[in-house]
């Protein structure tokens, strides 16, 4: 019965009603018991292999309207409005959020069947010249334009800058080309000698 | 002389380092795997999922995929991808992939050899070949498409091959063909850049076609305007992005597109040029139809006023007249969308007519930025099910098996017998089934799909398989390999070499990547074993003119190529030497494949493609039937409808009838159902409910209700509710104002989940030109449980 009245309560209950309808998440399995510890928004983002698009981490207001996202998302203003750390979005040229960013809040949702996939793992260091030079960038930066997205303070501490009052990061830290194989660089394509 | 990618590799840098190349490629558009960070190696594909076709990298590291990015080379996505695109790699690698042949022996499928599997196969087509099938897919390759024609009917001398796209674009099809006399799109996405206002019809690219949606949408970002206008049945993601939401009565579309006609005729806002120079009027409902003049077309139209379309449509006369302005503007780029919903339609056929007349009449057609534009669902319904005519009546190229010359062509291509294919149209899907399940077809083998939980009224079409000769090839167990005889492992995407055709005309290849795993093997290996095996066992189908074995290619020295051993077709690239013989088939219908070399160096590219005489360049076609851009066009007609049924390079502009759907809710029945898909799920859900990430966010089934119906049946989020229809019934959670909102008096359910089948509720009545099913309409009743 506790089960049954979580489901109602935290299923049902309309999260924000900025569009004329009241919005809801997705409904559970019957009578299916929600641990509320999943309900938080603290929750570590999680993703199947370096490069994917993490799922939301918190439930969401309005499975609908991706644009609520970017209420909190939008800016890093935002943080210290809401005395709490959001991670702003890195790709702010992208509106449609929820297509690639899917619900990944109920973790009580076992799997639908066995997976044996390995995903590409975390890149590891960048390099340096020398032991006091900035290191370079060792992931591709295509839809990494805001690097404070996940290295800021809302970011995992392990990766977190050490100085994230300068913003002009890419003055000292460059990509490796090595590491960014899809964006050609203009030398790649050029024609002919020089 | 035969590529695989090393070789390609080889031959790229060669040709790169000489000048003819040199000044005309730029090395990124070489498609060359490139090597990253430690044995990281990244090559390109078209992504495994949606007719939208985007360009991904797969990233492959000690024989594994370990990741998967949107290519930013690629012209259709630029980088971007969806969610099931990012999390394609994960889908290979559900725990209880099929890795040994299974054979069923009292009752229960157990594991044997390749070469009893095959065997057990071949027997059977040789003791009743007249009566064996074949269902396919829009995610059938194109040589497996290919493959599988010949097997079909230049082997065995049947037409029973139909795919599941049947299901899913055959009225797109049919509407084109009657329409402009040839199958394809005449726009492209470079459209959708352009377009002042895109129309949706039934449509919800923001789930089904998401990096689309992306392009459009992500526009306004760039301060571009782009107005969007949602004719719908239910508010879905893309309504939220709309600037008008326009609701309608199920079927209530032919009444709409009908008045917008009557509108801008009756107001002279019409394009009186373009209308004279580029179309002919017709009547009647069939596919022939009878000649009318344009005063009698307008005469017709009459019937179609705001208060008839509101009576039939539930659209309000202000709706229809803005739409009616929209097109009545000279100045304003529109494009029309659609999908499922008007293909899957009892009136398909004439819902994609009479949106084409809407385009004609208002003159915006075949310009840039101005195109009636038909979605494909599947990445390769149009290069496959299309273009190679895996359909019942079809031949490949856009040729038919009624047409003796077009028989003729083909026997000639395939070095056959005069004679051989036979001018008897095969069944289509729905009439497969039934055949099936009357026992009048005593067998099948269904590759890429998974029709026991996809054909609509599954107790009336599917409930037989299991007493039938069934042969699924697969790569997960499904609700079909659970009816099988005989279950093949197959290989998936870029376990094997590919082709795609995209929603644009777009030719894309991939080169295989890593080892399918276990036993697994190649669709098209498969194909070939069994024909072999007939061929030993004496079927006289399996033999060419020459007598020589049916799939007989050879190599440099002219020796022939063993493709039926798994360990010579391994280290083949069968699909070049299958579209080398594929490619000239294209050319009668003037859709042009670009030669293979040609689409391992792209990404793609959109047919009919012409070699410029001049510079020696493969120039591809953004915009068919427009001067300047199409090879084929007349010089100095401006559009050419070349395919014209006229033969006097026109169009037709159609008078096809509002006609109420054949199940309409009563006192019994009181709610619409309709059925789809939903952004994380793709079809049946057999891979994308593998990968963690997309089951844990759509982890079940649900119905959609209206709020207002919910509150009159209490009924909210969580609550059980039955959906009965006359064909069966199915118990779901309620979602209440959840991912959409149905229009007053209608529900939707999704189709994706096996432990919930929709499809025992739906109704098999379908398009009597397409055939096929409606899946967006029948009468269900609601009841809490
Ligand atoms: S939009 Fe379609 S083709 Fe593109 S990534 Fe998504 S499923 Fe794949």
């Amino acid at each position: 019965m506790a089960g049954l009245a979580s489901l109602l309560l935290a299923a049902d209950s309309p999260i924000t009603t900025r569009s004329t309808v009241q919005v809801y998440t997705q409904p559970r399995s019957f009578a299916q018991p929600i641990r509320p510890d999943v309900l938080g928004t603290n929750i570590t983002a999680d993703r199947a292999f370096l490069g994917a698009p993490p799922v939301m981490p918190h439930t969401f207001a309005g499975d609908r309207d991706g644009r609520y996202c970017l209420e909190c998302h939008a800016r890093e203003t935002r943080i210290e409005k809401r005395q709490q750390a959001i991670a702003p979005v890195p790709h702010a040229e992208f509106s449609q959020c929820q297509q690639c960013h899917v619900n990944g809040s109920d973790k009580t949702v076992g799997l639908f069947r066995a997976s044996d996939f390995l995903g590409l793992d975390f890149p590891g260091k960048g390099t340096r010249a020398h032991p006091l030079a900035p290191p370079s960038i060792p992931h591709k930066t295509f839809m990494r334009d805001n690097c404070l997205s996940c290295h800021g303070p809302t970011g995992k501490q392990r990766i977190a800058t050490p100085h994230p009052w300068r913003s002009q990061c890419q003055q000292c830290h460059v990509p490796d080309a090595s590491k960014n194989y899809d964006r050609p660089l203009p030398w790649e394509e050029l024609k002919g000698e020089l | 002389m035969q590529t695989n990618r090393r070789d390609f590799l080889k031959q790229a840098a060669l040709a790169f380092a000489s000048s003819v190349l040199a000044g005309s490629l730029p090395r990124s558009l070489l498609a060359a795997p490139a090597e990253g960070m430690d044995g990281l190696v990244w090559h390109k594909a078209p992504c495994r999922f949606c007719g939208t076709g985007c360009g991904v990298m797969v990233g492959v590291k000690d024989g594994r995929v370990v990741a998967v990015q949107g290519d930013l080379e690629n012209p259709v996505n630029r980088g971007l991808l969806c969610v099931k695109g990012y999390h394609a790699g994960v889908a290979l690698y559900g725990k209880d992939r099929l890795t040994t042949p299974l054979l069923r022996k009292n009752g229960k499928l157990e594991p044997v050899s390749w070469d009893e599997a095959i065997e057990a196969i071949a027997r059977e087509i040789l003791a009743r070949p007249a009566t064996f099938g074949f269902y396919g897919s829009g995610q059938w390759t194109v040589i497996e498409g290919f493959t599988v024609m010949k097997f079909m009917k230049g082997g065995l001398g049947n037409n029973h091959v139909d795919p599941n796209a049947r299901l899913c674009m055959a009225s797109a099809v049919v509407g084109m063909t009657t329409t402009y006399g040839v199958d394809e799109p005449s726009g492209c996405y470079d459209d959708f850049d352009l377009a002042d206002t895109i129309i949706l019809w039934g449509n919800n690219p923001a789930e089904m076609h998401p990096v689309l949606w992306s392009r459009i949408i992500d526009r306004r970002a760039k301060g571009q305007k782009v107005e969007v206008i949602d004719l719908g049945t239910r508010r879905t993601r893309s309504t939220e992005e709309a600037d008008h939401y326009i609701a309608f009565t199920p079927q209530g579309d032919l009444a709409i597109a009908n008045g917008i006609c009557h509108l801008l005729i009756k107001s002279g806002k019409y394009d009186k040029d373009w209308v004279t120079k580029h179309c002919n009027f017709r009547k009647g409902g069939d596919a022939e139809g009878e000649a009318m003049t344009f005063e009698e077309y307008a005469k017709w139209l009459e019937t179609y006023t705001p208060e008839f379309v509101q009576k039939v449509a539930g659209v309000r006369p202000a709706q229809l007249q803005l739409l009616a302005d929209r097109f009545a503007d000279p100045k304003r780029k529109i494009v029309s969308l659609w999908c499922m919903g008007m293909n899957q339609h009892t009136r398909g056929t004439w819902i994609n007519n009479l949106v084409y007349n809407v385009h004609f009449l208002s003159g915006k057609f075949a310009k840039p930025g101005s195109t009636a534009f038909s979605l494909t669902g599947q990445p390769s319904a149009c290069g496959t099910c299309r273009e190679v005519g895996t359909l019942g009546h079809a031949l490949p190229g856009g040729r038919i098996v009624a047409n003796e010359q077009h028989r003729k062509e083909c026997e000639e291509l395939w070095n056959l017998p005069a004679g051989r294919i036979n001018p008897k149209p095969g069944h289509h899907a729905v009439s497969l089934f039934e055949a099936l399940q009357k026992g009048e077809m005593t067998g099948c083998w269904v590759q890429v799909t998974n029709p026991a939980q996809s054909m609509p009224n599954l107790t009336g079409l599917t409930s037989k398989l299991r007493e039938r000769f069934l042969v699924v090839s697969d790569v997960y167990p499904t609700a079909t390999t659970d009816q099988a005889t005989v279950v093949l492992p197959s290989a998936m995407w870029v376990e094997k070499n590919g082709i795609f055709g995209n929603s644009e005309r777009r030719t894309q290849q991939w080169f295989k990547m890593i080892e399918p795993p276990g036993q697994a093997r190649d669709d098209v290996w498969q194909v070939i074993a069994v024909a072999r095996k007939l061929f030993e066992l004496g079927h006289p189908g399996m033999k060419n003119k020459d007598g020589e074995f049916l799939f007989t290619y050879k190599d440099a020295s002219g020796k022939p190529i063993e493709l039926w051993k798994w360990e010579v077709f391994k280290q083949t690239n069968a699909d070049q030497l299958l579209y080398a013989e594929y490619q000239p088939f294209t050319l009668m219908k003037k859709y042009s494949l670009a030669p293979y070399d040609e689409l391992v160096k792209t990404r793609g590219l959109r047919w009919p493609v012409v070699k410029d005489q001049a510079t020696g360049v493969w120039r591809e076609t953004p915009r068919r039937f427009v001067e300047g851009e199409d090879p084929f066009v007349e010089p100095g007609r401006g559009v050419d409808f070349y395919w014209g049924k006229l033969k006097d390079h026109k169009a037709l502009v159609w008078a096809r009838p509002y006609e109420a759907p054949p199940e309409v809710p009563d006192n019994k029945y009181p709610f619409w159902l309709c059925t789809g898909r939903v952004l994380e799920h793709w079809h049946t859900g057999t891979m994308t409910r593998r990968v963690p990430q997309l089951h844990r966010a759509m982890p079940r089934a649900f119905v959609e209700l209206n709020p207002e119906d919910a509150a009159r049946l209490n009924i909210s989020t969580g609550d059980r509710v039955k959906i009965t229809s006359r064909r069966g019934e199915l118990t779901l959670p309620a979602w209440i104002n959840g991912r959409s909102i149905p229009n007053r008096g209608s529900v939707f359910v999704p189709f994706f989940a096996e432990e919930s089948l929709i499809n025992l509720v739906t109704l098999e009545a379908h398009c009597p030109l397409s055939k096929e099913p409606d899946y967006k309409k029948c009468a269900v009743s609601i009841a809490k449980v």
